[in-house]
């Protein structure tokens, strides 16, 4: 990687390390290699939100031209939102995209994924399911998104009903998160998520 | 990859600034929009406002945009150029003519005070960024890398000592094949090296693995060995130099083996011959018994003192692997049978000589053939040359010969005219025929020093063979030569095909009178004689 790249980096991660935000643990960044290519990062869910008390893990790449591209940011961690693919974590953000600006770092970044968390923009989707059922069924959308950041992002379980419907596919003998994934795209509609997983 | 890099020239100081501007010899020649701002150990920590956000370093040649931000230059231009033109703070349009140097900034930030980037190394100088280069080129404590690409850094001080001690990629010549090896291997390879010496576990003698394999079995002088007549029952062990003084002291006993070993072979060998066969000592022996005698020791033999003479004549030699009974039936015809094979044996190589012989002979004699050859000729020739221009022909079995004839060449002398004779005899129109006698010019190598046309007289003589001199009447026709012919006229072919002479100077009929034939035989004499200005 050039060396403004790295050098950059390091001073970034630095000031990710120092900010208040990480200081109220809403942001972090690790080092995932020790060439500073690739990182780790985590965003807690924000308040008032389906996410809130999650911890949502992102794969981070450092390209060699940066800062003059943006890095390339992925949710590792499986969440439910119309921007975020809740099957690759892909992000639909214009500032990992057109609109950025060398002036962006780390921080700005994380700080902007959790204002998205906040925002959702149903209207430039990235998961198309999601951006729906957002649309159409708000109140499913909140459930779903609850119940996945209680799964996958470690928040309190604010929705057990969800639970049952879930253990009936289990025992059918569908894979969990298979079973998950089926029943969040029909709106937990048990018998339609039934016809999906096995027509 | 790239971090390494980074780490290194960190190291080195060529980068240890992040001043690569200010070195121009660094190994990573920048082009202007791949230099970031100073990355420099600063007394106290610059202003934000010295900070470029780009590369979020100290700003380098400073520039501020119309829309009041600053970038490093290089920065700033990169990013407009590679991501369209708006600010990378606040996102307003912004192209290359709005970016202006900021000299002002400039001025300050190259005040601002640092630490030399070799501070660890025990450099605490501290100075103005502006001095930088200027400290570079003296600080005692800057690291260069090494250039033998050890990867280490040392200071210029240090360095002829890091070459000669410790740098692993020095070369290092290996003491017993004086190849050059890298430090790092040396002591892997002296372990290895094919020529390293090692002493002998016996004698302590040094030798390399490759000579140590033969070496105790054929010379180490300590090596344990077998007295030479072990096979024979001398059992006695020593060290290989002993050996010697061993065999001359049990010479006795030695030869008692040799004796005891010997009969016992006899003894095996007579076992082996058929018990008819064994050759009384009273008959005469016949050659083949005598030859069976030799041939396998049959004890009647030992009465033959030359055998006794010669015990080392082994009998193995002849034994054919056959069964014992077998060889005991058929061992006369066997013994027959080998005795004529060894005959034609020898007869072949006999005959194989002798042919040799004969090839050589035959060459020798060719060679010899050739020789006489061409001493004759050159004898003729010489003789046709010391002939002064009078040449004997004896045409021999006159009757009988071709219509044409020609003589062998003359020379009128040494270096004159090269001529020969031609006569022409038609017998078929006898009685009327007649001789008709020519002489034809030769080329010669003597043609250059001559003058040509030929002019000159030619005397033709047919010689009378009477015994009696006095009554000899010889045929004497005097010519003079007449330039104008081309017979006179230097030769272009080997021979000139004009001749010059009479077509009929005398019938055959008269040359059957007197003694012009005798025995068959025609004597003709010619005389060329050049004028004397020729």
């Amino acid at each position: 990687m050039a060396n403004i790249a790295v050098a950059r980096i390091k001073r970034e991660f630095k000031e990710v390390v120092k900010s208040e935000e990480a200081a109220k643990c809403a942001i972090k960044v690790e080092l995932v290699d020790n060439n500073f290519t690739e990182l780790r990062g985590e965003i807690a869910g924000p308040p008032d939100t389906p996410y809130e008390s999650g911890t949502f893990i992102l794969e981070i790449k450092i390209p060699e031209t940066y800062p003059f591209n943006p890095p390339k940011v992925r949710f590792q961690t499986k969440i439910w939102h119309p921007n975020i693919s809740s099957v690759t974590g892909a992000i639909c953000l214009d500032i990992l995209r057109d609109q950025w600006a060398a002036a962006m770092t780390l921080r700005t970044v994380l700080l902007s994924l959790q204002a998205l968390l906040a925002a959702a923009e149903p209207d430039d989707p990235q998961d198309a399911v999601v951006a729906r059922q957002f649309k159409e069924n708000y109140e499913i959308y909140v459930k779903t998104a609850k119940h996945w950041s209680y799964k996958y992002a470690g928040a309190p379980n604010r929705t057990p009903e969800l639970d049952s419907k879930l253990k009936q596919l289990a025992d059918m003998g569908v894979d969990e998160h298979r079973a998950r994934v089926a029943l969040s795209s029909c709106d937990w509609d048990l018998a339609r998520a039934t016809e999906t997983i096995f027509s | 990859m790239a971090d390494k890099r980074k780490t290194r020239n960190d190291k080195t100081g060529e980068d240890g600034c992040s001043l690569k501007s200010d070195l121009p010899s660094s190994q990573f020649p920048s082009t202007e929009l791949e230099t970031e701002g100073y990355d420099c150990d600063f007394v106290e920590q610059f202003p934000e406002k010295f900070q470029c956000s780009i590369c979020l370093l100290c700003l380098r040649d400073p520039c501020q945009t119309s829309c009041g931000h600053r970038f490093c230059r290089s920065c700033i231009l990169r990013w407009l150029r590679s991501k369209g033109y708006r600010c990378p703070e606040d996102q307003q349009p912004l192209d290359e003519e709005s970016v202006f140097p900021d000299n002002f900034a400039k001025r300050e930030i190259e005040s601002l005070l640092i630490r030399c980037p070799f501070k660890s190394n025990g450099c605490n100088e501290e100075y103005q960024l502006r001095s930088n280069k200027v400290h570079m080129n003296v600080c005692k404590f800057r690291l260069e890398l090494c250039p033998q690409g050890c990867g280490e850094s040392v200071t210029k001080e240090n360095f002829e000592e890091h070459i000669h001690q410790t740098c692993k990629r020095h070369l290092i010549e290996c003491k017993y094949c004086l190849h050059l090896v890298e430090r790092e291997s040396i002591k892997g390879h002296i372990k290895e090296c094919p020529l390293r010496p090692y002493p002998c576990p016996l004698c302590q003698k040094l030798l390399t693995n490759e000579q140590q394999l033969r070496h105790v079995e054929t010379d180490c002088q300590k090596a344990m060995v077998f007295c030479m007549f072990h096979q024979l029952g001398c059992d006695q062990t020593m060290e290989r130099h002993e050996l010697a003084l061993h065999m001359q002291e049990s010479t006795q006993k030695h030869l008692r083996l040799l004796c005891t070993a010997t009969s016992a072979l006899q003894e095996q060998v007579h076992n082996l011959s058929p018990p008819g066969h064994s050759v009384k000592a009273s008959q005469p022996p016949s050659p083949l018994s005598k030859l069976m005698g030799l041939a396998l020791k049959s004890p009647t033999a030992a009465d033959n003192p030359e055998y006794m003479a010669k015990p080392s004549v082994s009998g193995a030699g002849l034994s054919l692997p056959l069964p014992a009974e077998a060889t005991q039936q058929f061992s006369p015809t066997v013994v027959e049978l080998n005795e004529l094979a060894r005959k034609t044996v020898r007869l072949e190589q006999e005959n194989r000589e002798m042919q040799l012989k004969v090839q050589s002979m035959s060459v020798l004699m060719a060679q010899t053939q050739a020789e006489l050859t061409s001493a004759r000729s050159q004898l003729s020739t010489l003789d046709a040359r010391c002939c002064n221009g009078t040449f004997y022909w004896q045409v021999k079995n006159f009757s009988t010969i071709n219509p044409v004839e020609h003589s062998s060449g003359f020379y009128t002398s040494y270096h004159g005219y090269k001529l020969c004779l031609r006569i022409n005899v038609s017998h078929s129109r006898a009685p009327a025929a007649t001789l008709s006698i020519f002489v034809h010019f030769l080329k010669s190598e003597n043609d250059t020093l001559l003058a040509w046309p030929f002019s000159g007289r030619i005397v033709f003589t047919i010689v009378d063979q009477d015994d009696d001199a006095a009554r000899r009447e010889n045929i004497v026709e005097p010519l003079v030569a007449d330039s104008k012919l081309e017979a006179f006229q230097r030769p272009t072919t080997r021979r000139n095909p004009k001749g010059f002479g009479f077509l009929d100077l005398v019938s055959l009929a008269c040359l059957g009178t007197r003694n012009y034939l005798l025995h068959d035989t025609l004597l003709l004499k010619v005389t060329v004689i050049p004028s004397t200005t020729a």
